[in-house]
């Protein structure tokens, strides 16, 4: 291995400790595990699969990785937690691909693999953290000019979950901005991406009902179930309209003990505005890093707003976790110049004051990372409430 | 101060004033929450009095918990047994929220708790038509026990091994049907079962009595002997220990 990889190793290294003791330390289900693990268990029992607005294949990860690795909690949650360390070397590999200094890489990596959401779902049983990594390797494939494959990479995560066709979106959005004269390019990705969608629909389903479907039926029961479930038709806890997600710091608990707190990390989440207004200025200035993680937060996130105000469709603050790579990128930037700047003071105690509150936000990230997660005792525990 | 420094400025002002009334809007949520993970965990510690406290306080932060507060509610009654205060509970979490499993999973529970067990099989069955995955490993084993409880040991292997394959991690399905395979004679069958409950609970003392007395049936009794003795170090309960006592004496006096 390159020396130049060697934070990316030991930040994949923690991470993974920090999975497998969470994961030992969480023998039952965590919320909606209940749902996906008891479903995979149906199927291995050759019932099929009983949800049917979900696409196959994350379920077929979960179906292979009980089969396996043992219906227990590491083998439930092995592919899953495998899924999301990828997740991590590719926000990486990304954010070599968009040019970004070597410090912005790690910073970004850093805090992506840090942040509590991004954690907590790629490591347990659900079906999210498929559809997110694959869709960050469509990301990748794409600024690395590989349209075919990144189609395919994009059709795999529509095909762990719909909402993956937003990466979709993300890539339509980077390519207005940053690549308008060639269309060919986003062309080839999208045609790529629907006939790969469509070919390997019924295939996957195949696989785990034994009966072969028709692509156009599947997807039409997929999208008429998954819209059925709106705010109008009753209260979940744990639902919240999209606005609300970064206007309004909405923890929730999947589960209290071990805790497993479903909560963007307050680091990232107070900077989501700020940042987000920072990368239109760069994007303006010319950043192609700045402009795509712009398109990447409306593809993924903004374009919620409209939909749940639309359809009324019932939305979780975990939808919000495809979104936070983009972010965490855009916060590399601002923190990578923050630092620049530094250089630029001639007062000693300025550069100082810059690199204690760079390097002091970086330690509260983890700090938070820690105190949030499952090893740690549970803030239902100690938090006063009155 | 030049136009840039004030621009910064007004934008941190402006971003920690969003920032702490967001914070303070979403506290009650939270709080309630919190509020609700405590009465489970003092539920399950037996702090009953406690447990019904912090559901109340749940349900003041947060009215819109009102399905979720009476089922919670409802367990804790029923853990006491007061199984008429249960199922009003019960009833209640229907009335308002009528498509969630949990309520109707709980009431079962509670049903199972009165001896009704004609609507226990009824709120069961239900949840098991709507397959509801998230209730439906549970409801098969109420069932189960439902049936058992009605000596249908046929329905209640038939559910206990539905429940199995749907909560492969729980002891207690393996330890209910191997009770059922023992109550007709299928000793061979119980002893696989409750040697698979002990391997997920180990420190559940009823399995290794239960497991003794299929061993002694079955007529293994170096084994019956083994489990009764084990089960005598892992009991608390003085009675059920002079009983196993009692066995073994039986066992060994009998040659």
């Amino acid at each position: 291995m390159r020396w130049q990889h060697f934070p990316l190793a030991a930040i994949l290294l923690i991470s993974l400790v920090m999975h497998v003791a969470a994961a030992a330390a969480t023998p039952d289900l965590v919320f909606d595990e209940n749902y996906y693990v008891t479903e995979a268990r149906g199927i291995l029992a050759g019932w099929g699969p009983l949800y049917l607005e979900h696409p196959p294949l994350a379920k077929l990860f979960l179906v292979t990785s009980i089969r396996f690795f043992g219906d227990d909690p590491l083998g439930w949650r092995f592919f899953p937690i495998l899924c999301g360390t990828c997740s991590i070397v590719f926000v990486y590999l990304i954010c070599r691909e968009l040019t970004l200094p070597r410090r912005a890489v790690i910073i970004a990596t850093f805090l992506f693999a840090f942040e509590n959401l991004a954690f907590l779902q790629s490591g347990i049983a659900m079906l999210d953290v498929f559809s997110v990594t694959l869709m960050l390797g469509a990301f990748y494939l794409y600024l690395r000019s590989r349209y075919i494959a990144g189609g395919l990479a994009l059709a795999l995560s529509s095909l762990a979950k719909l909402a993956g066709v937003l990466g979709g979106l993300a890539v339509f959005l980077d390519w207005l901005v940053s690549n308008r004269k060639r269309p060919l390019t986003v062309l080839l990705l999208a045609s790529s991406a629907a006939i790969f969608f469509v070919a390997l629909f019924p295939l996957l389903d195949y696989a785990l009902s034994h009966r072969i479907g028709n692509p156009i039926g599947l997807l039409q029961t997929a999208l008429v179930r998954t819209a059925s479930l709106t705010f109008d038709t009753g209260f979940s806890p744990a639902a919240s309209p999209p606005a609300s997600w970064i206007l309004d710091y909405h923890p929730f608990f999947l589960v209290p003990l071990p805790q497993y707190l479903a909560a963007v990390s307050p680091t990232v989440w107070l900077m989501i505005v700020p940042v987000m207004i920072y990368m239109v200025s760069k994007t303006f200035k010319g950043s192609r890093a700045a402009a795509f993680s712009l398109a990447w937060f409306a593809g993924t996130y903004l374009i919620w707003i409209p939909v749940e105000a639309v359809t009324g469709r019932m939305t979780y603050l975990y939808y919000f976790y495809p979104t936070v790579g983009a972010v965490c990128i855009g916060l590399a930037l601002a923190l990578h110049d923050l630092l620049e700047a530094r250089r630029a003071k001639a007062v000693k105690y300025k550069r100082l004051l810059i690199s204690a509150a760079a390097y002091g936000y970086l330690a509260a990230h983890f700090a938070f990372w820690i105190v949030l997660s499952p090893v740690f005792p549970s803030l239902a525990l100690w938090l006063p409430i009155r | 101060m030049n136009t840039k420094r004030v621009t910064v400025i007004a934008i941190g002002a402006l971003m920690v004033a969003l920032c702490t009334s967001a914070l303070c809007s979403s506290s009650a949520a939270f709080r309630a929450q919190i509020a609700q993970a405590r009465a489970v965990m003092a539920a399950r510690d037996g702090r009953y009095r406690e447990a019904l406290a912090e559901y109340d306080r749940e349900l003041a932060l947060d009215p819109r918990l009102a399905a979720s507060v009476a089922v919670g509610k409802a367990s804790v009654y029923a853990a006491v047994g007061e199984y008429d205060l249960a199922l009003s509970q019960c009833n209640l979490a229907i009335a308002v929220s009528p498509q969630e499993p949990p309520a109707y999973l709980t009431r079962a529970a509670v049903y199972l708790g009165k001896k009704d067990y004609q609507a226990a099989i009824e709120d069961c069955s239900r949840i098991i038509s709507a397959s509801a995955a998230i209730a439906l490993g549970q409801a098969y084993f109420i069932r189960g026990t439902a049936y058992a409880n009605m000596d249908n040991f046929t329905e209640a292997i038939k559910d206990f091994t539905y429940a199995i394959i749907l909560s492969t991690h729980k002891a207690e399905p393996y330890a209910s049907r191997a009770m059922a395979y023992g109550s007709v004679g299928n000793y061979d069958d119980a002893i696989a079962d409750f040697s698979r409950a002990i391997s997920l609970d180990r420190r559940r003392a009823a399995y290794y009595y239960n497991r003794g007395l299929s061993y002694e049936a079955a007529g293994m009794k170096p084994e019956a002997v083994a489990d009764f003795r084990k089960f005598i170090s892992l009991t608390d309960d003085s009675e059920w220990a002079t009983k196993a006592a009692a066995k073994i004496d039986e066992i060994q006096g009998g040659g």
